[in-house]
């Protein structure tokens, strides 16, 4: 016994290392992404360095997911789980995140990462919120996946918290998260010259979707379908937004292509000058559309053909 | 009678009650306002209101149990929030009418971890897991009444019980969820489990699948088994008897994924059944089964019909009226939602209990709510 002691201990030594080798730097990191524009950012930068999936689709309406079961399974087995944030996902990501039982994602922990946080976001509502207004955010628009900088920014966040949790691949992280970044940047002064070339000011939304764009590039939403956010068109409502394009000599309508265009043609055919783009406002929403970029680029290509 | 377990607050005088409606309300407002965030260690807080306007062939006389005419239904009273790191509280109060008199009941209030991987572990009073309805409060009925194998078998506030939980996941690639929980069997309007021994606690069982069959369709399938004890009393001798119930559900839903802001489609069934074990004595046992189909044909409408059928076989004090064999329960509801607060639904019944005129009636609801309100389950 005396004797095969130390064997047994080498080996155990032996096991222990080969254990600890392999275990952390060759299991991927399960990510979970609450919608496709958050997915898409981490695909950029995560690579084949992680494992993801993502919840929402690019042909739903992010703010009304339903907390199916067996979402909470995906977060069950979740290392990180990445939101949007600014309450777009307040109707049904708590009860994911309770149904999975997974204390490692859990707000406040690192699992946890709310991209909404340093986001800067826009229409931060001033005073007091109600829901007399509709569907307000009081932390502001949630839509910020619109605007390239803000996205090329959100990438950084996402690579740092990436590399927190996997410090094999942290540089990975970063490299991928920079040339993103760099990519959209670049692109972004493009996308500006051929909307400022187009001639567009002054368009038409149907929710608030696209705000952050139009804010970016120097458009204007003079109306939305809307009557105020998440209340659904009403005849009156139209009645005035008929008004408002008339007045503005608004020629483009963006219609997101997640809402009935019924209200869009009822402008369309009132003002026969204006121009109605059923549009993909997330990764996703086309089957083209598999990128932000890809979405940013048809926003604009709709705009350039509007002039 | 051995003690019933402590309640929070119970029949509180009419004259308290508006002054108490009007505090909740304000602290409510209060909970909107950036001021509250500041202040973030408030709970969330919802209140919702249920309106309801009946008229029935059965509601006009003096002594009808359910008059004809408007009524508040049920008001509804939910605080939750993270204790710590560890755990979270939730308090729901209810408010109602009953013979007449305000009641203000804590309708579930429990503590459960946040912070134990794989498994939900809970302590308090709440709705028991058995079967599919008996986990839903009233605004979240899928018709303005509970089907009447829940209110006839299970009595009208279901199981709901003070007791321990605990949830967890199975490891498959489907959501497969196991539950057990035992409760203490003495709650009120549950004589069924009338033991008087404080050791004849309940215990349930909840198995629960889920799959996505499709990106748009789901099928829930959900097995439930609850077990206790009952006392009698058979030539003066105290006997004991065991009560069990067992449940199956089955749910399919529709919603695609290109358009499911304006068309959905569900379809529930559920099946319950009673064994009142008491050699000797009347049975009371009974089984039963609810479907209904729920149809959204745009953004803001639904229409539903359900068909109910409860067979029970014998009848004594268990069940608050006197109860024919067969009953037969057809009803249709139109329901109009000018936002995800707020909602009307329009809905008729035919109820044919045995008695010599079948109940037909007709009942608008109004519901909102405001505040905080945590998502519904799937």
């Amino acid at each position: 016994m005396s004797t095969l002691s130390p064997y047994l201990t080498r080996s155990l030594l032996v096991l222990a290392l080969v254990c600890a080798g392999l275990g952390p730097a060759q299991a991927k990191l399960n990510v979970v992404a609450t919608t496709p524009d958050i997915g898409a950012i981490l695909q950029a930068v995560g690579g084949d360095d992680m494992s993801l999936e993502v919840i929402a689709k690019g042909t739903q309406d992010a703010h009304t997911i339903e907390a199916k079961p067996s979402y909470m399974v995906k977060i069950s087995k979740a290392d990180l789980v990445v939101l949007n944030g600014l309450a777009l996902e307040v109707g049904w990501l708590p009860s994911l995140l309770q149904g999975g039982r997974n204390p490692k994602v859990n707000p406040g922990s690192k699992g946890y990462l709310d991209l909404g946080a340093s986001a800067e976001p826009i229409e931060t509502p001033a005073g007091s919120v109600s829901r007399a207004s509709g569907d307000v955010h009081p932390e502001g628009n949630p839509h910020f996946t619109l605007d390239p900088i803000r996205v090329g920014k959100a990438a950084i966040v996402v690579a740092d918290r990436l590399g927190e949790l996997d410090s094999v691949h942290k540089a990975a992280f970063t490299e991928r998260a920079k040339v993103f970044q760099k990519d959209l940047e670049a692109r972004t002064p493009k996308w500006q010259e051929r909307i400022h070339a187009s001639g567009i000011k002054k368009v038409v939304g149907y929710h608030k979707t696209l705000n952050y764009f139009f804010s970016r590039f120097g458009l204007e939403p003079v109306a939305y379908m809307e009557p105020k956010p998440g209340i659904p068109p009403t005849i009156a409502h139209i009645l005035e937004v008929i008004d408002v394009i008339k007045r503005n000599n608004v020629k483009l309508i963006l219609q997101e292509n997640i809402f009935e265009s019924k209200y869009a043609d009822r402008l369309h055919a009132e003002v026969p000058s204006v121009k109605v783009a059923v549009v993909g406002a997330a990764v996703g929403s086309k089957p083209e559309l598999k990128t932000n970029a890809d979405v940013y680029e048809q926003l604009v290509k709709v705009i350039e053909s509007a002039q | 009678m051995p003690a019933r377990p402590p309640r929070l607050i119970r029949h509180i005088s009419k004259a308290f009650f508006p002054h108490l409606i009007l505090v909740f309300f304000s602290f409510a407002a209060t909970a909107q306002t950036p001021v509250t965030k500041a202040l973030g260690f408030n709970p969330d807080t919802s209140i919702n209101g249920l309106f309801l306007y009946k008229n029935g062939n059965r509601g006009n006389t003096s002594d009808a149990q359910e008059p004809n005419g408007p009524s508040l239904q049920e008001a509804e009273l939910q605080f939750f929030s993270d204790v710590d790191p560890y755990s979270k509280l939730t308090a729901l109060f209810s408010v109602h009418q009953e013979s007449g008199e305000w009641k203000f009941e804590p309708e579930e209030f429990f503590a459960e971890t946040l912070s134990v991987p794989g498994v939900i572990l809970k302590a308090g009073k709440f709705k028991a897991a058995f079967g599919k309805h008996n986990l839903l409060h009233t605004h979240a009925y899928a018709f303005i009444d509970a089907p009447i194998t829940n209110t006839v078998l299970l009595g009208d506030e279901g199981l709901n019980d003070v007791g321990v939980s605990a949830a967890s996941l199975i490891p498959v690639s489907w959501f497969s969820e196991v539950t057990f929980q035992i409760l203490s069997g003495r709650a009120e309007g549950q004589d069924y489990f009338n033991s008087k021994s404080p050791n004849d606690n309940v215990a349930i069982a909840h198995f629960k699948n889920l799959w996505d069959l499709t990106d748009d369709l789901t099928a829930e399938i959900g097995a439930s088994g609850v077990a206790g004890k009952n006392e009698f009393t058979v030539n003066n001798q105290l006997q004991s008897g065991k009560t069990i119930f067992t449940g199956l559900d089955l749910t399919f839903k529709w919603r695609p994924s290109v358009g499911g802001k304006y068309r959905a489609l569900i379809w529930s069934t559920e099946y319950i059944g009673r064994q009142i074990e008491r050699p000797g004595a009347t049975k009371n046992d009974g089984h039963g089964i609810a479907t209904w189909l729920q149809y959204q044909f745009s953004e803001r409408w639904w229409a539903q019909a359900r068909g109910e059928y409860l067979k029970v076989t014998d009848s004594d004090s268990v069940d608050p009226l006197p109860i024919a064999p067969h009953q037969r329960k057809y009803s249709a509801l139109v329901g109009f939602f000018p936002s995800e607060f707020s909602g009307f639904r329009l809905q008729y019944h035919y109820l044919d209990d045995g008695r010599a005129t079948p109940e037909q009636r007709l009942m608008l609801q109004g519901n909102f709510t405001i505040g905080a309100h945590p998502a519904h389950a799937y």
